[in-house]
């Protein structure tokens, strides 16, 4: 007769997961058993000998099933004889045949166990020659763990031996079998000792990162899958007895040296100093267990403080308090702290800790991979042979092999330097190799830079060799590059006789027109440097910009106000001057433009750039594209905008011809259609939040001439290139960025279609892009940091503001001597394949209920939907259910049902925490003078009152319904729901669905997914399923009494 | 304490910050001031009175 016993919390959990994920044997361990002391191995006796060993452990003869509600262990007292499976590879060659061992072991360790049948190990013996026989054997994790397979290893040898010596083995006795402690440890957990267990951890993991977020391959999927992958290493002798040397000087532990150096890594690649990672510990503190193989291995999150700037020392010193601390408190089962500080499953993120580390007692050699992987990222380690070896066993949901093995050269870079001095500041110790930090410093650096000149040099060079060809086309209006070149010169005269100066900012106020073009040219021929002032900006604004950009002369239209005091030249006058080209005055140092940036914060402020940055963009953009005089470029972009420079310039420097959009038109995509076809236009800019409306126009398709367009200014979403791509099939699509500290762009990216990320691209030559620690030191590939700009395009800086330009433009460690490098303020990473990516601005980063949330991320979610146009998320103040996300989205859906679908749409593709509040339509999104999104002013969601709701109030009609409606009503703080009320229209959002999920079931006692909150989300809906789990249960416990006698 | 930064300076005497524990990149040099960042941003917001590059400037004069 078999014995049941309650199942311990560990086996429990295991058991569910093998439920929810019976295809995958995540909680497999699988070894390859060392038999080289004893070939050749008789497998007849080596098959006694495992009975032997199964006869003494009740672990090994134990199953599992479901009664009464609850998950037991069936022992049984006896078991068949093991019959090992037999493969016979001798016919192979040795490498082959090692090969075909290998490919069977895993196939042995991907199989899951049936729970319920008895055994669940599995083993094999494989015969690689007649003297070479090897065992593959696999546990369930359920019965077994590290330390039962020394203890299994050991016996199954001694049987053997024993067997053959026809003698009893010599083993210890044992007083106890896991059965017993499972039951003692049940009755342990309970009463004071349990709530003071509980209490310390709640306090030691108060307010623990949701999500440690390593930098990966991919966004983390919505289920986690468990899929995964390893990567083994071995550290040199010398670094091996480095590492122990480290440890005896830090009077620390080798597993408290390593693990100071795991979460140094970690909070390197993550951003966070506050890194959780989990440990698995023995749980055999009662020496009765100590020759007793089963489960009692139990999981412990170690917190580990990295905050302020610890040395390497005290981070150690750190993590040995932080780890004598965690043992003391280590029999509280892992689970019953996850049941208790996060009773609501997520199951995108490993619960509590994201990361694991263990220096194992067994050599990690023997263990068999099978695919899976337990948490994001586990290191084990194991010193043998003099030599430290490490495992790196990882989520493939999230890396791929060569980010992990970055991780692992980039964590034995560490551990080198820190060796060397443990004295050093944490977050200085390399991460890289000298070659690799070379080689990444180089995938910044763009090819040499281009010639330097000048503007005005190069464009009166390009009008005497094209005289006659239409320079400027506007309307009915045709100027040729003799006609532009000789106006501008006479009023580059007139501007000099008027006193401008070389150097001298000269202000101009003008509309799209031939006048704006060649007052632009004049004031560079004349020696000066354009300040460009939008018409169109509040006159506040203007007069502000005007008194502080130095400039004593306006530059204006006759219909424009003027400047006020300062003295103003009508661009409609022609005088009566020389329209030869002027000496020169200026060079390739001098100013060419001052162009005002606003920022988030504080007054605008003039960008100062000179001729040698934007003439070595032009000559990029001429290398790269090749415009011929039968090139045709719109200029719409304001110049208060440095687009507009490159818009302007570059056709004028190359012979071609520009078509300035009319005043006003560059907001309007239908003339710009129009205007496409009469002047058979060949290249234009697009901001993004520009190119979306261009791409809704209809009959953009008779755009024939049209060959490339370029794209700057704001993130361009692959959805959008791939509209694109649909609808002006052949016309090239590039992807620039830049600041208007960097003259215009200074990186680029060709798109092509298909692309699931659209990199902002590699370095222009001339430039140089770094991505860089807050020590200026590289971050390794693959890893956020703060983007950097270098080389001849850097601005000279903020006019007249040298505390602001001293702070913005900092010494460059990178170039020449004396360089300086622009500090952009946006977080991107370098791809391995020598592209950027861009994350954000820095500032931009939100955190919403303890998640870092990059917008963008939830952005790009939301335009997976075929009817959404476009989406923007936004963290507000006045969202529903207090500060949170607000979804803000372009749906060509039918209205009502838009937050429906996107709710369930987001559950499905991102953890729950990052589903938005509130869903806001919107068929046009506010854009700023330069056709940019004006977040700031998006419109607030729709206020908490019922009249917004846009259903109407319906009663409740079961008891059942009356309870969740009050239920509902006092979570959401509202006097009144409806049953056909939407939990998340009503402010309802992540948080409060997990306080709606833990009334649930203290009110009824039933088991809700989270992820069902954001599927159903009616009072009605939430009462049928209250209905269905709670008769799920009675059902359930039905079936399983009839079997409870079989 | 990496709290403390210096005004440093280059060749064009043009100026900026660096942590006054750390060696000065190639090119730049002390200009004698350290403080706070702050302190630092200030004192250079009064030396710093022409910013444009020093050749330039030495160009310029010499027309």
């Amino acid at each position: 007769m078999s014995d049941a016993f309650p199942a311990s919390s560990g086996q429990e959990r295991m058991w569910f997961l093998a439920r929810f994920e019976p295809d995958l044997a995540v909680y497999n361990i699988g070894m390859s058993m060392p038999m080289a002391a004893r070939q050749p191995v008789d497998p007849r006796r080596l098959e006694r000998a495992i009975d032997l060993v199964v006869r003494r452990h009740e672990a090994l003869r134990t199953t599992f099933e479901f009664r009464d509600g609850q998950v037991v262990q069936i022992v049984s007292p006896d078991a068949p004889p093991t019959a090992l499976t037999e493969t016979d590879l001798t016919h192979l060659p040795r490498a082959a045949a090692e090969a075909e061992l290998a490919r069977l072991a895993r196939a042995d360790a991907v199989l899951p166990f049936d729970m319920e049948r008895a055994p669940l190990f599995r083993a094999r013996q494989v015969k690689l020659a007649e003297d070479d026989l090897r065992l593959v054997i696999v546990f369930d994790h359920t019965i077994f763990d590290g330390v039962s397979s020394m203890i299994f290893m050991d016996e199954v040898g001694e049987c053997y031996d024993a067997l053959g010596e026809d003698r009893a083995p010599k083993l210890p006795e044992l007083p106890i079998q896991f059965a017993d402690f499972a039951v003692w440890q049940r009755g342990r957990l309970s009463g004071e000792f349990l709530e003071t267990e509980l209490a310390y951890w709640r306090e030691r993991l108060a307010g623990v990162p949701a999500d440690l977020a390593l930098p990966g391959d991919r966004p983390r999927p919505a289920r986690r899958t468990y899929r995964g992958e390893m990567r083994l290493g071995a550290y040199s002798p010398e670094l091996s007895a480095g590492v122990e040397l480290l440890a005896k000087e830090l009077n620390a532990t080798l597993f408290t040296v390593m693990l100071t150096a795991y979460a140094a890594v970690l909070s390197r690649w993550s951003g966070i100093d506050d890194i959780v990672v989990g440990t698995p510990i023995a749980g055999r503190l009662l020496p009765e267990t100590e020759p007793v193989i089963g489960m009692f291995v139990n999981a412990v999150p170690l917190r580990v403080d990295l905050s302020g700037t610890p040395t390497f020392r005290e981070a150690a010193a750190r993590v040995r308090a932080t780890v004598a601390e965690a043992l003391d408190h280590q029999e509280l089962p892992f689970e019953r702290l996850v049941e208790d500080l996060q009773p609501a499953r997520d199951l995108s993120v490993p619960a509590l800790y994201q990361v694991m580390f263990n220096l194992a007692v067994l050599t990690n050699e023997g263990q068999i991979a099978n695919g899976t992987a337990k948490a994001d990222i586990q290191l084990d380690l194991n010193m043998r042979d003099g030599r430290l070896h490490t495992r790196l066993e990882y989520a493939t949901d999230l890396f791929d092999p060569e980010t992990i093995e970055r991780f692992e050269t980039n964590l034995r870079r560490l551990v080198e330097s820190a060796v060397a001095d443990p004295d050093r500041t944490l977050s200085t110790l390399p991460l890289l190799t000298e070659e690799e930090r070379e080689r990444v410093l180089a995938l910044g650096t763009g090819a040499p830079q281009a010639a330097p000149g000048t503007l005005h040099a190069l464009i009166e060079a390009q009008a005497a060799a094209t005289p006659g060809a239409p320079a400027v086309l506007f309307g009915d209006v045709t100027l040729t590059y003799a006609e532009l070149n000789g106006r501008a010169n006479r009023l580059a005269r007139y501007l000099r006789h008027i006193g401008v100066e070389r150097g001298q900012p000269v202000a101009v106020s003008a509309e799209r027109s031939p006048e704006l073009v060649v007052a632009l040219l004049a004031v560079l021929k004349a020696g000066g440097a354009y300040v460009p002032l939008d018409p169109e900006y509040p006159p506040d604004r203007l007069e502000f910009m005007l008194s502080d950009c130095g400039a004593r002369v306006l530059l204006t239209q006759r219909h424009l106000p003027t400047g006020g005091p300062i003295k103003t030249v009508v661009l409609e006058d022609d005088h009566d001057l020389g329209s030869g080209d002027l000496e020169p005055v200026t060079g390739p140092d001098d100013a060419a433009y001052l162009i005002y940036t606003s920022g988030s914060t504080g007054r605008p402020k003039a960008v100062v750039n000179t001729h040698r940055g934007i003439v070595n963009r032009l000559a990029w953009m001429q290398e790269t594209f090749g415009l011929t005089a039968g090139d045709v470029v719109m200029q719409k972009t304001p110049t208060s905008f440095d687009v507009s420079v490159w818009e302007l310039f570059w056709p004028l420097l190359q012979g071609a011809c520009l078509v300035p959009v009319r005043p006003g038109g560059h907001r309007d995509p239908g003339h710009q259609r129009d205007l496409i076809k009469r002047h058979a236009v060949t290249t234009m800019h697009f901001v993004p939040s520009m190119l979306a409306l261009f791409l809704e126009e209809a009959n953009i398709e008779s755009c024939t001439s049209l060959r490339r367009v370029v794209c700057s200014g704001e993130e361009l979403p692959p959805r959008m290139a791939a509209r694109f791509f649909d609808r002006l099939p052949g016309v090239e699509l590039h992807n620039l960025y830049g600041p208007t500290e960097a003259a215009v762009d200074v990186s680029w990216h060709a798109c092509r279609p298909g692309e699931t990320v659209i990199p902002i691209g590699r370095p222009m030559p001339g430039c140089r892009l770094h991505v860089l620690d807050e020590h200026l030191e590289p971050m390794p590939v693959g890893v956020p940091g703060h983007l950097h700009i270098g080389g001849v395009q850097v601005a000279r800086g903020y006019a007249g503001r040298p505390g602001l330009t001293a702070e913005r433009f900092v010494p460059d460690p990178y170039g020449p001597p004396g360089a300086r490098l622009y500090a952009t303020g946006d977080r991107a990473r370098l791809r391995a394949d020598g592209e950027l990516e861009f994350l954000g601005r820095i500032d931009d980063q939100v955190k919403v209920h303890g998640w870092r949330v990059e917008p963008g991320e939830i952005e790009a979610a939301l335009a997976e939907d075929a009817r959404v146009r476009r989406a923007v998320v936004a963290l507000r103040d006045d969202a529903p259910g207090g500060r949170g996300l607000v979804a803000y989205v372009d749906w060509t859906g039918e209205a009502d049902r838009l937050s429906h679908e996107m709710r369930t749409g987001l559950a499905g593709k991102l953890p729950p925490a990052l589903v938005p509040q509130a869903f806001v339509q919107v068929t046009e999104f506010p854009l700023g003078p330069s056709g940019k999104l004006d977040r700031a002013a998006l419109p607030p969601p729709t206020g908490p009152g019922r009249g917004d709701l846009g259903t109407a109030y319906v009663a409740p009609e079961t008891p059942l319904e009356e309870e969740v409606c009050a239920l509902w009503g006092e979570l959401l703080g509202r006097d009144r729901v409806g049953v056909e009320d939407d939990f998340f229209a009503l402010g309802g959002h992540s948080l409060l669905a997990v306080l709606l999920i833990t009334r649930y079931r203290e009110w009824y006692g039933i088991e809700m997914d989270l992820r069902v909150c954001f599927e159903l989300t009616t009072v009605a809906e939430h009462a049928l399923a209250v209905l269905e789990l709670q008769l799920g249960d009675v059902e359930l416990n039905e079936l399983l009494g009839e079997d409870t006698d079989g | 304490m990496s709290a403390e930064t210096k005004v440093v300076l280059n060749d064009e005497e043009q100026y900026s910050i660096w942590p006054a524990d750390r060696d000065n990149p190639s090119g730049w040099y002390d200009a004698g001031f350290s403080g706070t960042k702050d302190e630092c941003l200030e004192h250079i917001e009064r030396v710093w009175t022409d910013m444009r590059p020093k050749s330039l400037r030495e160009a310029m004069a010499g027309e």
